[in-house]
C-alpha cells in the first residue's frame, strides 16, 4: 500500500514537472503556411489532405513531389485565368491551359503521325509508331517543364515544409 | 504531455465545430494594424471555428500579401493563438557612388523600390540587372556591392548599395559619314559623351525621324553605331535618301499650307504611287468639302540622285451648294431625317459623304421600328446653270415592329415582375435594337447585383407580323456571396481609412457596383493614384475581394502668380500633407500675398471627426489689408485680424451639406477716413466671437466652369456677448446661382444674393469688418471695388447693414478655349434693411472674354453703367481668374 502511494505520489510528482517544463498550458499548431505561390499559401492541413489522398493511389510518391504539383498548378491556373480562360473546375480550366500553351504547338493528328512515319520510315531506322508516339509525348512534358520554370520564374515561389 | 495530445485533438479534427473561439492572440504583425489582420482572418471571438474555418482564414489574410508564414495554436478554452511572420519591407536604399552617375539615378534603375516587399533572391536579382543596366550606359567595369541591413521599424530592412562606376567608355572620336552636310546637325552627340548604347540607339531613332519630318528626306538609313574600345571611337553611316520638294499650281480656294497638311509622304516615309494616289485623294477630298465637285488634280514627278520634285496642277472648277433634299418611299418625318443629315440645304454639297449619309436614315429608322430600312437610291441631281445640287433619295421602310409583349424565360431565383420592372420595356413601342441592348443591359446589371455574377440574358424577338413578342431568356448561373476583402499596396494608409469606406460585409451577396462605389471613395480620398478591383474564388459560392492600390504622395507643395485689377500682382504658397497618422488627415500650410493684402493659415482637418463621417477643420489665420479706392489710391483703412475657428461638417445627402463653425477674431482697424465710421466698433481693436451654422447646396456638374444645376447657401452669423465678443449682432445671408446649357456652347447663369444684419444692446451698426459692399468684379461690374452703396460726406463708401444683388450671364463658347460673356448686373447696399428699396438699385451691362484653363476662366470683363449718378465715370475693366458666379 505504501509502495502503491509512493509510486503514485512519485507518478505525479513527474507529471507536474513535464508539465511545468512544457509550459502550462501549451499550445497546439492547428495550422500554418507549409508554402506559398505569391499571394497563394498552401496550408499544411491542404497539403497533408492532397498527400494522403495521392499516397494511397501512388505510394512511391514523395511529399517534395505531392507539394511541387500543388505549386505547379497555382502556376497553370494563375497563367490560365490571367488569359481569360474559363472552365466548370479548376482541372478543366488548366487542362485548356496546357492544350492552348503547350499541346498546341506539338500535337499532330493521328493520320499525320502515320502518314510522316511511312514516308520516311527509314529515317526512323527501325523504331516502330509508338516510338513516334512517346516521343511527340516527351515533347509535350518537356515543353510543359519549361512553361512551369517560366512561370515559376516570375513569381515568388517558397516551400517551408519543416 | 496526454493533455496536450488531448487538447491537440479537440482542435484538429477536420472539418468539425469547436468550442466558441473564447480568445484571440495575435503576434508577429507590424506592418498592418490586429484589426486589419483579424477581418481578414475572418475569425472573431464568439465564432465556431474549425480546421477549414481556419485554414481559409490563414489564406485570406496570406492574400494581404505581407506575410511568410501565418501559424494558427489552439489552447484550452477557445483561445486561439495567432503567429505571423511578415515579409520584411524595404523601408530605404542608401546609395554610395563613386564616379558620374549620381545615386538619385542608381535609385532610379535599381528596380526594388522603398515601401516594397524584399527578399534575398530579389536583391540579388535587381543588382545584377543593376549591373548589366550601366554596364549598357558605358560603364562596363562597374562593381556593385548590396549588402542588406537592419531597417530601424521591425520588419523592415535597409538596401546599402556601394556602387563603383569604374573607368566609363567614353565617345573620344566621332565619325558620322553622310554625303549630305546638313544631316550631320539632326544626330545629337558630341565627341566627350559617354557610350551609352540605349541612348545612343534612341538618337539614331529620333535623327531619322528629324531627317523625314523637318528636312523632308525618305527612307533614310543610319547604320548600327560602332564603338571601338580601345580607341574610343563611335563610327556612323548616314545615308538620308532622297529630299521631297512639293509645288502646287492653280490652288486659290485652298493655301499651299492647307494642302501641304493633308500629304501623307511624312506619315509613310515614302512617295510612290500609292502615296501619291492618296495624296490626291485629299486634294480632291478638301475641295469636296467646299463643294468644288468638279475638281481635278493631275501630278507630275522628277526624280534625280538626291531630290524628288513632285508638282501638283489643280483645276479647281466652281463651287455647288446643296439646293434641295427630296425623300421618296418614306412615311417618316422629312425634316428629322434631314436634320439627321450632314448635308445642308444652302450649304456646300460634298459628294465624298453619300454612304455616311445613307448610314445616318438607316439608322434614324431603324431606331424607329423599321428594322428592315434600307436606302435604295441616292441620287444627287446637278445644276450647272445654278451651280447647285438637289439631293433624291428614295427609302425602302419596310414594316414597322411594334412590341407587343414581353415575356421572361430561364428564370429560377429571381422572380419575372423584378427583371421586367429592371428592363422596363415599353409595351406599344417601336421594336428599336439599342433599346433593347440597353434594356438588356439593365435587366442584367439587376440580376448580377443580386450575387448571380455570371448571368446572362439572351433577347429573342418572336413574330414576323407587325406585332412582335421580345422574350428575355435569363440565364442566372451561380449565386456568389461576399467573402474576406483585402487591401494590398497600403504601405502608409491605415486598414481604418478603408474600413470606414467599405459598404458590403462577408455573407452579403455579391454585388460589384457596391465595390465600385466604394472605389469611387477611395479616390475621393486624394490618397491613390490608382485602385485596382480583382476577385478570388474563396470557400464554395464565396468571392474575396482585392483591393490593390497605389499609394500617391501625401505631401505636396503648390504655389502661384496672379494678376487682378483691385489687388494688382498676387501669389500663393502652400504646403499640404494628406495623409497624417495614415488616416487621411490633413494639414496644411498657406501664404497668400498681393499689393494690398497678406495672409498665412494653418489648417487642419480631420475627415471622420470622432469616427463618424463628420468633417472637421480648425484653422489659425493671420491677415492684414489694405482697402483703397482703386482709382486715386486713397486709402479707406486697413485691418490686422488673428482668428482662430473650429467647424464641423454634415454631409446629408450628396449635394446637401451643414456647417457648424465657431470663429474667433481679434481684429484692428486703422487709418479710417472719418466720413466712413458709422460706430465706435469701427476702429481700434475688437474681439469678434460667432457661431456660424450655414447650409449649402452644390447640384452643379463642374465647380470651377459649370454648365448646368444649382449651387445654393444660406449662412448666419451670431456674435455675442454670451461668447465673449465686444459686438452684438447677427447677420444672414443667402445666394442662389442657376446654371443651363440652352445648346452646345452657350450656357446661361443666373444669380441672386442678399444678406441682412442687425446690431443688438450698444451695437447699433455693424462693425465696418462686418459690413455689406458692392462693386467689384465679382458682385456688380461697372462700379469699382466697394463703392456701390451709402457713402460718407468725404464720398467714401461706409458699406451697410443690407444688400441685393442679381446677376444674368449668356457665357459663349466661341472657337477652342476662347469664349465670351454678355451680363447685366443690379444690386444695392443700404445702411439700414428699413432703407431698403428696389428703386435703388444700380444696373449695369456688359461684355467679357474668357480663356479657359485648368483653373478655371482667365477673363477680362467691361461693365458698363446704366443709371450712373451725377460725376459717376460710365463703368471699368476687369481682370481676373474664375467666374464671376
Amino acid at each position: 500500500m505504501r509502495k502503491t502511494i509512493l509510486l503514485s505520489a512519485l507518478t505525479l510528482l513527474i507529471f507536474h514537472t513535464l508539465a511545468l517544463f512544457c509550459g502550462s498550458p501549451q499550445a497546439g499548431l492547428i495550422d500554418r503556411v507549409c508554402a506559398f505561390v505569391d499571394n497563394d499559401a498552401i496550408t499544411l492541413g491542404e497539403f497533408q489532405e492532397v498527400y494522403t489522398q495521392t499516397k494511397a493511389k501512388v505510394p512511391s510518391i514523395t511529399k517534395e513531389e505531392v507539394l511541387t504539383t500543388m505549386i505547379n498548378r497555382i502556376l497553370l491556373k494563375r497563367a490560365a485565368l490571367a488569359m481569360k480562360i474559363s472552365g466548370t473546375d479548376e482541372d478543366q480550366i488548366i487542362a485548356e491551359y496546357i492544350d492552348l500553351k503547350v499541346r498546341s504547338y506539338v500535337i499532330i493528328k493521328e493520320e499525320e503521325i502515320e502518314g510522316f512515319y511511312n514516308e520516311n520510315k527509314k529515317e526512323f531506322a527501325g523504331a516502330g509508331i509508338g516510338d513516334v508516339r512517346a516521343e511527340t509525348e516527351k515533347e509535350v512534358n518537356a515543353r510543359l517543364a519549361a512553361l512551369l520554370l517560366e512561370l515559376r520564374k516570375q513569381a515568388y515561389v517558397r516551400i517551408q515544409l519543416e | 504531455m496526454a493533455l496536450i495530445v488531448c487538447l491537440q485533438a479537440s482542435w484538429a479534427m477536420a472539418g468539425e465545430p469547436f468550442s466558441k473561439v473564447s480568445a484571440i492572440t495575435v503576434t508577429g504583425v507590424n506592418h498592418i494594424t490586429e484589426q486589419e489582420f483579424l477581418y481578414m482572418f475572418g475569425i472573431k471571438v464568439g465564432d465556431d471555428a474549425d480546421s477549414e474555418s481556419i485554414a481559409k482564414g490563414i489564406k485570406g489574410a496570406f492574400l494581404k500579401g505581407c506575410f511568410v508564414d501565418i501559424r494558427v495554436y489552439a489552447e484550452d478554452g477557445g483561445l486561439l493563438k495567432i503567429e505571423a511572420i511578415e515579409r520584411p519591407i524595404i523601408e530605404s536604399i542608401r546609395v554610395d557612388v563613386s564616379g558620374e552617375v549620381s545615386s538619385r539615378k542608381i535609385r532610379e534603375l535599381f528596380i526594388l523600390k522603398e515601401d516594397s516587399e524584399f527578399h534575398d533572391a530579389l536583391v540579388e536579382d535587381a543588382a545584377v540587372k543593376l549591373k548589366e543596366t550601366l554596364a549598357k550606359k558605358g560603364f562596363p567595369n562597374v562593381k556593385i556591392r548590396q549588402d542588406v541591413l537592419k531597417g530601424k521599424k521591425p520588419g523592415k530592412v535597409i538596401i546599402h548599395l556601394i556602387v563603383d562606376e569604374g573607368e566609363p567608355s567614353v565617345i573620344n572620336h566621332l565619325n558620322i559619314n553622310t554625303p549630305v552636310a546638313e544631316v550631320k546637325d539632326v544626330l545629337q552627340i558630341s565627341e566627350g559623351d559617354i557610350y551609352d548604347k540605349d541612348w545612343i540607339n534612341a538618337e539614331i531613332e529620333a535623327a531619322k525621324k528629324r531627317m523625314i519630318t523637318k528636312l523632308l528626306y525618305f527612307n533614310p538609313a543610319v547604320s548600327e553605331a560602332v564603338y571601338d574600345e580601345t580607341t574610343g571611337a563611335l563610327t556612323i553611316n548616314i545615308d538620308p535618301g532622297k529630299k521631297l520638294v512639293l509645288n502646287f499650281k492653280g490652288n486659290n480656294h485652298l493655301s499651299d499650307k492647307e494642302l501641304k497638311q493633308e500629304m501623307p509622304f511624312v506619315e509613310y516615309g515614302s512617295v510612290n504611287e500609292d502615296t501619291i494616289e492618296e495624296a490626291i485623294a485629299s486634294i480632291e477630298s478638301l475641295y469636296h468639302k467646299s463643294g468644288y465637285i468638279n475638281v481635278l488634280v493631275e501630278y507630275k514627278k522628277v526624280e534625280n540622285p538626291s531630290e524628288i520634285q513632285l508638282a501638283f496642277s489643280i483645276t479647281e472648277g466652281q463651287e455647288y451648294k446643296l439646293a434641295d433634299i427630296v425623300f421618296k418611299g418614306t412615311t417618316a418625318d422629312t425634316v428629322k431625317l434631314s436634320d439627321v443629315m450632314e448635308s445642308k440645304k444652302d450649304s456646300p454639297y460634298n459628294p465624298d459623304i453619300e454612304e455616311d449619309e445613307e448610314e445616318s436614315i438607316v439608322n434614324y429608322l431603324q431606331n424607329d421600328g423599321y428594322t428592315t430600312a434600307s436606302v435604295k437610291s441616292y441620287k444627287p441631281v446637278i445644276n450647272d446653270k445654278n451651280k447647285t445640287v438637289t439631293l433624291e433619295i428614295e427609302i425602302e421602310e419596310g414594316s414597322r415592329l411594334i412590341i407587343a409583349d414581353v415575356k421572361v424565360a430561364g428564370n429560377q431565383a429571381i422572380a419575372a415582375e423584378k427583371i421586367l420592372a429592371a428592363a422596363d420595356i415599353k409595351i406599344g413601342r417601336p421594336y428599336v435594337e439599342t433599346e433593347l441592348f440597353n434594356a438588356r443591359q439593365t435587366a442584367l446589371t439587376y440580376i448580377t447585383q443580386q450575387g448571380y455574377v455570371e448571368a446572362d440574358i439572351k433577347v429573342e424577338r418572336q413574330g414576323d407580323t407587325q406585332e412582335i413578342t421580345v422574350v428575355l431568356h435569363v440565364s442566372e448561373g451561380k449565386k456568389y456571396y461576399f467573402g474576406d476583402t483585402i487591401v494590398r499596396g497600403n504601405t502608409r494608409t491605415k486598414w481604418e481609412v478603408f474600413r470606414r469606406v467599405l459598404k458590403h460585409t462577408r455573407g452579403e451577396p455579391l454585388n460589384m457596383a457596391i465595390v465600385y462605389d466604394e472605389m469611387r471613395e477611395l479616390y475621393k480620398t486624394m490618397l491613390f493614384t490608382s485602385i485596382n478591383i480583382s476577385t478570388v474564388d474563396a470557400k464554395e459560392g464565396e468571392k474575396d475581394i482585392v483591393f490593390e492600390v497605389k499609394e500617391a504622395d501625401a505631401g505636396t507643395v503648390d504655389y502661384g502668380i496672379g494678376y487682378s485689377d483691385y489687388e494688382g500682382l498676387k501669389g500663393f504658397f502652400e504646403v499640404k500633407y494628406i495623409n497624417l497618422q495614415g488616416m487621411n488627415r490633413q494639414i496644411a500650410m498657406k501664404a497668400r500675398a498681393s499689393q494690398i493684402s497678406r495672409r498665412l493659415s494653418l489648417a487642419y482637418d480631420e475627415p471622420w471627426f470622432l469616427g463618424n463621417m463628420l468633417p472637421f477643420n480648425s484653422t489659425l489665420l493671420y491677415e492684414r489689408k489694405e482697402e483703397r479706392n482703386i482709382d486715386s489710391g486713397k486709402v479707406r483703412y486697413r485691418t490686422e485680424k488673428y482668428s482662430t475657428s473650429v467647424s464641423i461638417g454634415k454631409n446629408f445627402t450628396e449635394k446637401l451639406k451643414g456647417l457648424l463653425s465657431y470663429e474667433f477674431a481679434i481684429t484692428n482697424t486703422w487709418d479710417l477716413q472719418p466720413d466712413v465710421i458709422l460706430t465706435k466698433e469701427d476702429t481700434g481693436t475688437l474681439a469678434i466671437s460667432s457661431i456660424v451654422p450655414s447650409l449649402i447646396y452644390d447640384g452643379r456638374d463642374n465647380p470651377f466652369n459649370p454648365t448646368s444645376g444649382i449651387l445654393a447657401g444660406t449662412t448666419l452669423k451670431v456674435a455675442s456677448k454670451v461668447l465673449f465678443s465686444q459686438a452684438d449682432f447677427a447677420k444672414l445671408s443667402g445666394y442662389v446661382n442657376f446654371y443651363q446649357g440652352l445648346s452646345k456652347g452657350l450656357i446661361v447663369a443666373l444669380s441672386l444674393r442678399s444678406g441682412i444684419g442687425q446690431g443688438w444692446s450698444n451695437t447699433v451698426d455693424m462693425p465696418i469688418i462686418e459690413r455689406y459692399f458692392l462693386g467689384g468684379s465679382t458682385t456688380v461690374r461697372g462700379f469699382s471695388q466697394d463703392s456701390l452703396g451709402p457713402k460718407g460726406a468725404d464720398g467714401d463708401p461706409t458699406g451697410g447693414n443690407a444688400y441685393l444683388m442679381g446677376n444674368a450671364e449668356l457665357r459663349i463658347s466661341v472657337i477652342d478655349n476662347f469664349g465670351l460673356v454678355t451680363f447685366v448686373d443690379t444690386g444695392q447696399v443700404w445702411t439700414k434693411l428699413s432703407d431698403y428699396s428696389l428703386k435703388g438699385l444700380k444696373y449695369t451691362t456688359g461684355i467679357g472674354l474668357r480663356y479657359m484653363t485648368a483653373a478655371g476662366p482667365i477673363r477680362l470683363d467691361y461693365g458698363y453703367k446704366l443709371n450712373r449718378g451725377p460725376n459717376e465715370g460710365t463703368g471699368r475693366f476687369y481682370f481676373s481668374i474664375g467666374q464671376a458666379f
